[in-house]
């Protein structure tokens, strides 16, 4: 997955952040370093060259190398050390003469020198400076000023580190403030597609994002307009339609009851014209019932047992009651919502499943499944989202006595209601219709 | 006895076969085009259940609800292509008793027309006098009385009355009363209820908005409260 538009900028900021940082305190720790030690090293200089004079006038006026080293003034930790013909004279405490390579002190004994050492793990910066007879070497400790150094790039590191971080921060939040707008274009969509075709973007103000808003806004319009274009168009076709079916209808219904009247070609006849435009009406009347439920009726939300009710519906469909099992669950819902679901459920199951034999009602957490269970074909997996859309037919062409929308509508309600319908086989092979329902203990 | 059906409708078809499915139940119909004619018809005629189209030219059969419901109790039902369901609850609340919606099957009308017409129909005497707080109702009589006061009630406001009293303050759901007055044998819409408790209301609460005898229990449905 790609990484979200936010978490790239805080990381790009924090990687911008830490490379300026980083860089920065590279610098500052190079230049510190070089700078330092080359102070401290000039100084160690200029001091030993002192010493070395006023050990060459000690030693010019007859003192022992011994008791010169003792006039020697201590500063800080430096060590002096007299190389005469007769070996070391040195401190009682202090590094051995060993230490030094060979070449420094010959350098040291001719003209002169410096030189970095290291011993035993400490840094050293050791003078030689050659006397009238002899050499004199002071040793200062570097390891204060590595100390120091190290400290400062260990506060650099860790400023570099914070940079970093308040750079990841500052990307994140500025990156939520610029997606803000992003985020408002998002819930908008998000609440169109949820159905809320009304929903608008404010506008406020900013011209770079002012014409997407407007935009998104026309959109919203249009597809709004065309939604209420299409809906009026449903409502007024099926409003037009209601008339003349009423009247045939109830004309066909004169016919059959007049039908000892007719001859016995024209009884037959009259029967299919009945027969025909009394589903012709169903259909209307579903057509109307699903163009009705995009429009949000609100729910009746009433308490009831959902057992009884289905008890009632089966027995209102010709479906013995006993078949109905379960315990009584009592929850807040539209009961001619459900009434519709179940009664849709049973036809279907009387239409293409020989019957519904077994109608369970099982509460469970937080929602209630009502299953409707047949013994029929049952429906091929690949199926099963098919048969709940508007006019599917089933396997059977035979099978053409319904309006086509008994399962879409019995689906709609149930989502009406914050359900859904499953679909599974049941345990003779049949076709299972899960509805399941929130449970609502109480009035929202 | 044959019993007189006024048909306002406007489109003569539906009028023709609502005129031949009333004559086979063996009742006299009165046909009205209009909601003129039907005021002008009514000055004579005593129909025993009037039928109304919602969308008429002229006068329509809200404002015709409304003019018949203001000089009269006899039943009526809407029978409206309307789609939108508040036009039904509009026409209740108007002083409708019923309404069935096209296409509507004839049986189904007929039945309600039937039930319409029982409630015309005598009471048995031995019925008890309910009362609830200053109400009192005389089944046997139709009569009904509000703080000793005559109250006009149209019949269907009378028998939810009735119903609710005699249930003696325990809550009728919608579906109770749909079934027990109106004759549902399915689960009907429950707004009708509500309209005809509005309408009541209107009638015997001091102030409707605040109601203390006919109550509403969220969610179970209404209840008298003799307020003891």
């Amino acid at each position: 997955m790609k990484l979200g538009l936010r978490t790239r900028v805080a990381i790009a900021l924090a990687l911008v952040s830490l490379v300026v940082a980083g860089g920065v305190a590279i610098g500052t720790y190079v230049f510190a370093s070089w700078y330092l030690l080359d102070q401290r090293q000039t100084s160690a200089l200029t001091r030993a060259v002192l010493d070395a004079r006023a050990v060459n006038a000690a030693l010019d006026s007859g003192t022992s190398p011994a008791q010169t080293l003792d006039l020697v003034p201590s500063v800080g930790t430096s060590q002096p050390m007299i190389h005469t013909i007769e070996g070391w004279h040195t401190a009682s405490i202090g590094l051995p003469p060993s230490v030094f390579p060979a070449n420094f002190l010959s350098l040291a004994a001719a003209q002169g020198a410096q030189q970095r050492i290291e011993v035993g793990g400490d840094p050293y910066f050791a003078v030689g400076v050659p006397l009238t007879s002899g050499t004199y070497v002071e040793v200062f400790p570097l390891r204060e000023l590595e100390q120091n150094l190290n400290l400062a790039a260990t506060a650099l590191i860790m400023m570099s580190l914070i940079a970093a971080t308040l750079g990841a921060v500052f990307g994140g939040t500025t990156a939520s403030r610029i997606l803000v707008p992003v985020r408002r274009l998002g819930a908008g969509a998000q609440r169109i597609a949820g159905g809320q075709l009304w929903a608008r973007i404010e506008l406020n103000g900013d011209a770079d994002l002012d014409p997407i808003a407007t935009s998104f806004n026309a959109m919203a319009e249009a597809v709004q307009q065309r939604i209420s274009r299409e809906r009026r168009f449903t409502a007024n076709l099926s409003h037009e339609l209601r008339s003349p079916v009423t009247s045939i209808v109830g004309t066909a219904e004169v016919l059959e009851r007049h039908a000892d009247h007719l001859t016995a070609e024209d009884a037959p006849m009259i029967a299919v014209l009945g027969e025909q435009v009394r589903k012709l009406s169903q259909t209307l009347v579903d057509l109307m019932e699903i163009s009705r439920l995009d429009g949000g009726d609100p729910l009746v939300l009433e308490n009831r047992d959902l057992t009884a009710l289905c008890r009632d519906v089966a027995a209102r469909r010709g479906v013995d009651p006993a078949l109905v099992t379960g315990e009584a669950v009592r929850t807040f819902t539209d009961g001619r919502r459900v009434e519709r679901i179940i009664g849709n459920l049973i036809e279907n199951a009387q239409r293409h499943g020989g019957g519904a034999t077994q109608i369970s009602v099982l509460s469970t957490e937080g929602h209630v499944d009502i299953c409707v269970s047949d013994a029929g074909p049952g429906v091929a997996p690949d199926e099963r989202d098919r048969i709940f859309e508007p006019f599917a037919r089933g396997a059977d062409p035979e099978s053409t006595s319904g309006s086509g929308l008994g399962l879409a509508i019995a689906l709609e309600q149930a989502k009406a209601l914050g359900g859904v319908i499953q679909l599974e086989d049941s345990t003779d092979g049949g076709a299972r219709f899960i509805v399941r329902l929130p449970l609502r203990p109480e009035l929202p | 006895m044959a019993r007189s059906i006024m048909v306002v409708e406007d489109d003569p078809a539906i009028r023709m076969v609502l005129n031949a499915h009333l004559k086979d139940e063996g009742h006299l119909v009165i046909e009205c085009p209009t909601a003129e004619q039907a005021l002008v018809q009514l000055v004579d005629a005593q129909p025993d259940v009037i039928l109304v189209d919602l969308r008429l030219p002229g006068i329509n059969g809200l404002d015709l609800v409304r003019s018949v419901r203001a000089r009269s109790e006899v039943p009526i039902i809407i029978v409206t292509a309307q789609t939108d369901s508040h036009d039904v609850v509009a026409g209740m609340e108007a002083g409708a008793d019923d309404y069935v919606t096209k296409p509507f099957v004839a049986k189904e009308l007929m039945a309600r027309i039937r039930r319409q017409l029982r409630r015309g129909e005598p009471r048995s005497t031995a019925a008890p006098i309910l009362q609830c707080g200053p109400l009192e109702l005389r089944p046997a009589t139709g009569q009904a009385l509000l703080a000793s006061q005559p109250l006009t009630l149209s019949r269907i406001e009378f028998d939810v009355l009735a119903e609710l009293m005699a249930a003696g303050g325990r809550v009728l759901s919608r579906d109770e009363l749909l079934r027990d007055v109106w004759g549902y044998g399915s689960m009907g819409d429950g707004r009708i209820v509500d309209s005809l408790i509005y309408r009541l209301r209107g009638k015997i609460e001091a102030d409707a908005a605040n109601p203390q005898l006919l109550l509403t229990v969220r969610g179970f449905g209404y209840r008298m409260d003799a307020g003891e």
